[in-house]
């Protein structure tokens, strides 16, 4: 994070390449949508960069990032909710036009049925390989919790896909 | 017909579907004058498997330190015994043991008789009261668990043995032998009849996964526990997980009331982690969770096991870490609690009273 201070690219390349999965689902748990969830990770990695020089080395950079992405994405879901516009792209559902958002994946069942932070942990442990400890300490949440959500979603998920 | 793997397919689905923004931000935050421009750009692969550490963080700047933090702990990792690594039969026989004397002091009031008789002799010497309602309450559930596993609890590794069935009272192939050491060193062995059958297995390139099934009776005291269960066990390269599952019933013919047992372990590198989450069922209605969780951490020359319970749900409240401390040659486990945002310590030590083993519970203000 230090290097970061100092504009190193390969530092930053480093970084993106270990976190920008999670920063991408994290980001998508709150905005829901894929394209604003891509938007969310731009602006995100551009605040690491801003504020890498507020980093403090002895806490957890997964946790400081992540947390940046997922500010990031609130602060776009509340500014959405006060600008709702009446472009079809943006609103599909108000044109009662079929969004494109939906690949027809199990993510996308998984972030349309799951609560916010089940579709989170779910994603940090099957997607970024997080081990449920690790997203404990991402989320500021206890151990047997992110267990208890993790197992909650993947039921669900098998309920869905009538397993 | 291959089985459907949901964690395999998110897995997969996200690997093939996480969009890259490198070049855009790198593009824009060149502009803002946030990183130095470079001559060439080259992709780059993200993968799900890394973990981000503090440490590994630093060592990601410089080619040479990372390349130390891959090697350096694989070629040194210790190949040394531990309460937590054990075998798929070990694991068996812990869940099963540990679920079926749960079940044992759910429906006796003996656990909490001895809580009670051990507390109140200890309160005496102790600056808090033992008898504030919410920490007796929350005790005497700590209690149940805490005897449920404390044939685990001391520094031997637990054994199991497993021969072929010839006791024709319980119908089933094989007849397993617990073996253990309670807190404060004395032999304790259980028994178990079970029959396991492979359900499905599967060999798809690094990865490997098979699943049994297990039906069976565990006789703890006396007291026949009939058992039914399901076991995971899936293996990638350097990483191995197992699961567990293993339902406990003191009625055969009465499935509504019952504790269920589920299991995780994981090993990687240096840590291992193994977690036990119990759910109580009586009259077919969730009535308690709680999980239980053992892990080892390897640091240089020194083994550090935590096990940490934590009630989820229930009325009983609680966070509980325990350490197993040795002092003047006597075990005592050192617990320290988060019961409401309300924290504090207390030790508990065995002892014998009258031929019969009992817990004491010291709070001490320090």
């Amino acid at each position: 994070m230090k290097q970061l201070v100092y504009g190193n690219t390969d530092a930053f390349d480093k970084i993106y390449a270990l976190t920008s999965k999670a920063v991408y689902y994290v980001a998508l748990s709150v905005v829901k949508e894929r394209s604003l969830a891509e938007d969310v990770m731009q602006s995100a990695y551009i605040k690491v960069l801003q504020n890498a020089h507020k980093y403090k080395p002895e806490t957890n950079a997964n946790a400081w990032i992540l947390t940046i992405a997922k500010n990031e994405a609130l602060n776009l879901k509340q500014y959405r909710k006060r600008e709702q516009t009446v472009d079809e792209r943006d609103n599909p559902a108000l044109f009662g036009t079929k969004t494109t958002d939906d690949y027809g994946l199990l993510i996308d069942i998984a972030r349309k049925t799951l609560q916010e932070d089940e579709f989170t942990i779910l994603m940090l442990i099957t997607a970024c390989g997080y081990k449920r400890r690790e997203v404990a300490a991402i989320l500021n949440k206890p151990v047997s919790t992110v267990t208890w959500k993790y197992n909650n979603a993947l039921s669900e998920m098998r309920r869905q896909l009538n397993f | 017909m291959k089985k459907f793997n949901i964690q395999k397919e998110i897995r997969q689905e996200a690997e093939n579907n996480t969009p890259d923004v490198l070049n855009r931000v790198k593009h824009t935050a060149q502009a803002q004058g946030l990183l130095k421009e470079k001559s060439t750009a080259n992709n780059v692969q993200t993968t799900s498997r890394k973990r981000l550490t503090v440490t590994g963080l630093f060592a990601a700047v410089a080619a040479v330190v990372l390349c130390l933090a891959i090697v350096l702990p694989i070629t040194l990792r210790p190949n040394l015994p531990s309460n937590i690594t054990m075998s798929a039969k070990d694991a068996y026989g812990l869940g099963a043991v540990s679920t079926a004397k749960l079940l044992g002091s759910n429906v006796s009031a003996k656990a909490m008789a001895r809580l009670s008789a051990t507390t109140k002799n200890t309160a005496k010497r102790t600056n808090v009261s033992a008898q504030n309602d919410e920490l007796k309450t929350s005790l005497e559930r700590f209690n149940e668990y805490f005897v449920a596993l404390d044939s685990f609890l001391g520094e031997e590794l637990i054994t199991t043995t497993t021969v072929k069935n010839t006791n024709e009272k319980y119908p089933y192939e094989t007849m397993m032998t617990v073996k253990g050491k309670d807190v404060n060193g004395t032999d304790v062995a259980y028994v178990m009849y079970y029959s396991e059958t492979v359900v499905k297995s599967e060999i798809d390139e690094d990865e490997q996964e098979t699943e049994y099934s297990l039906e069976g009776i565990m006789v703890i005291d006396g007291v026949d526990y009939y058992l039914e269960g399901e076991r995971t066990e899936e293996s990638e390269k350097d990483e191995q997980e197992n699961e567990l599952k293993i339902k406990a019933y003191l009625d055969k013919n009465n499935r509504e009331t019952y504790i269920q047992m589920e299991q995780e372990q994981s090993q990687e590198d240096n840590e291992r982690e193994l977690e036990y989450v119990y759910s109580v069922y009586q009259e077919g209605k969730l009535v308690e969770k709680t999980s239980v969780e053992f892990e080892t951490e390897r640091k240089g020359a020194n083994e550090e096991v935590e096990y940490e319970l934590e009630f989820l749900q229930g009325n009983a409240k609680g966070k509980y870490k325990l350490e197993r401390e040795i002092k003047n040659g006597t075990t005592q486990i050192k617990v320290k609690y988060d019961i409401d945002g309300k924290q504090g310590e207390f030790k508990i030590r065995e002892t014998v009273n009258n031929g019969e083993k009992d817990y004491e519970y010291i709070f001490d203000n320090k």
